[in-house]
């Protein structure tokens, strides 16, 4: 059974909450579905929250896993983290 | 209506701009001055210019921006002083319908200071067939160009139907209020980051510039490669797939570093190391502001020639330091050094930040600007035909690199100083990057 802090939505929420606090302007719409290229997600970004999630969620995303399709919104990566944290793969 | 302080705080993006100024006007190049083209079409409303230029506060406040030191190892701060002229307009030096339409030499010529002001001007000049290009020329210690794109965007919308703009527009929380005893929290910060910067730059190193001393005066010459449509999209597409999309600016940073390793090689390089600075915007997506003030963070990139020979492998380096960089907060530390290094007279500032790499300070220089007049299909009244931005080459490195893009189309500047390439390798520079960009196996 999958710890509940390590589901999806939470992971998104977390995810969400870092961004809107670090990169996107108050008044600006950027919810869990919102394109990350265009929620002005650049690479030191991208960075910055995958520090984050290493940190907070104890998942490193190896290179491999970059791709466009996880990185289409917070929820895709946020699901690539879930996958990654379900096969044992920590930061450490 | 917007009330702005007399007097704010110098951010250390503008005093390390400030030494760039210093250190270019030292080897007898015009000093860190920057140029936006516009071209303009019928119905470009110059009085509509001028009229926004003299009601906005911001405008105001830009236009009358000095640097000041009141004593000495105090750190300077922005004050407003009197204004000077800061708008002209030129006849149409070209000759009928002559492409490209030549630059005035009042542009040119343009010796802008951020100590005595003005620190920004505007020229209009006005053709035959209706268009019109504006020059919006501005000392690079008073904005950055996402800064210039936002002060367009400002002067160019309509207050009653977009709204006032408020204090967070123009300037950083940050740079207002009274907080001075800073330096104890920075140098704690900064620890390490010194230390950091002399193992990144130790030798050997490679630089264009040459051992020799120079022979005279320098000059800054420039070359724009303007990519199609369809160029742009193909460098979009491969960037996306050895970037997924994100590190599109390390795709460039990774054609440029090529490009100069090339050059390297040709002139017998051998293990000196490629140094590469690179500016990031610090500013919040989605955020009218701050206009004023360079809101910047640096990566130090240190790549090896035996690693700069293919794309994919310099990407992969460029993608390691950079989370190894982050991970050690080390543009926050950097950052903070500078800040601590603000009461440095500034001839000592400038050759403090030399030390660690002796002086060399970069191989090149680069900057992705991304899209330039952002959302803007016309300006006071006129359609916005083409734009691009004219950037000075700091010397050191003696070879600036520009990204930037205009309506979709992406373009790459390269300026240099006349000692540092010859018109030889500039070609072979262009032929290399246009190589890597379009062409290269990247798998």
């Amino acid at each position: 059974m999958m710890n509940p802090e390590m589901n999806p939505e939470n992971i998104a929420a977390q995810l969400c909450q870092f961004a809107r606090t670090n990169f996107v302007a108050e008044g600006q719409e950027f919810d869990e579905n919102s394109p990350l290229s265009q929620a002005g997600i650049d690479s030191f970004a991208l960075v910055e929250l995958l520090l984050f999630c290493e940190r907070v969620v104890g998942v490193r995303v190896p290179d491999s896993h970059l791709t466009g399709a996880n990185l289409t919104s917070m929820f895709t990566l946020a699901n690539c983290i879930a996958d990654l944290a379900r096969n044992g793969e920590s930061a450490s | 209506m917007l009330q702005l302080p007399h007097q704010i705080r110098l951010a250390a993006g503008d005093y390390f701009m400030h030494g760039q100024d210093y250190r270019m006007r030292q080897f007898g190049l015009p000093g860190n001055v920057c140029c936006a083209v516009i071209h303009l079409g019928p119905g470009f409303d110059t009085e509509r210019l001028r009229r926004r230029i003299t009601e906005s506060p911001i405008a105001n406040w830009l236009t009358r921006a000095r640097i000041v030191r009141w004593l000495p190892l105090v750190p300077p701060v922005w004050r407003t002083a009197e204004p000077k002229k800061i708008f002209f307009e030129h006849p149409d030096q070209s000759r009928g319908t002559e492409t490209p339409r030549t630059l005035p030499r009042a542009v040119l010529g343009r010796e802008l200071y951020a100590s005595r002001g003005p620190g920004v001007t505007f020229d209009v000049v006005r053709h035959d067939d209706g268009t019109s290009h504006l020059f919006l020329s501005w000392n690079h210690t008073l904005l950055d160009a996402r800064g210039l794109d936002l002060l367009l965007t400002h002067l160019n919308s309509d207050a009653a139907t977009d709204g006032a703009p408020g204090i967070q527009d123009f300037i950083s929380p940050r740079q207002t209020g009274r907080k001075t005893v800073t330096w104890l929290s920075n140098a704690k910060q900064a620890r390490g980051s010194l230390k950091w910067l002399h193992e990144s730059g130790k030798e050997p190193l490679f630089s264009l510039v040459p051992r020799k001393p120079r022979a005279g005066p320098l000059r800054n010459h420039r070359r724009i490669i303007q990519f199609t449509n369809e160029d742009t999209e193909r460098i979009d597409t491969r960037s996306q797939g050895i970037t997924a999309g994100f590190r599109r600016g390390h795709f460039f940073l990774a054609a440029s570093i090529r490009a100069l390793h090339t050059i390297a090689m040709g002139r017998g390089n051998k293990d000196g190391a490629y140094l590469v600075p690179v500016p990031h915007d610090t500013r919040r997506h989605g955020a009218r502001g701050p206009i004023f003030s360079n809101h910047l963070s640096i990566l130090f990139y240190r790549v090896e020639p035996q690693r700069a020979g293919r794309m994919r492998d310099i990407v992969g380096e460029l993608s390691r330091q950079m989370t190894d960089q982050i991970r050690d907060r080390f543009p926050e530390r950097c950052m903070a050094a500078l800040e601590m290094f603000k009461p440095l007279p500034l001839w000592y500032y400038v050759h403090y930040l030399g030390k660690p790499t002796r002086g060399k300070v970069a191989s090149l220089s680069f900057s992705d600007s991304g899209e330039i007049c952002r959302g803007m299909t016309e300006l006071f009244g006129g359609p916005i035909l083409e734009a691009t931005h004219l950037i000075p080459c700091w010397r050191w490195p003696g070879l600036t690199v520009l990204f930037l893009r205009f309506g979709g189309r992406l373009s790459a500047e390269l300026s240099w100083v006349d000692d540092c390439l010859t018109p030889a390798e500039v070609d072979a520079l262009e032929g290399d990057l246009r190589r890597s960009l379009l062409e290269e196996e990247l798998a």
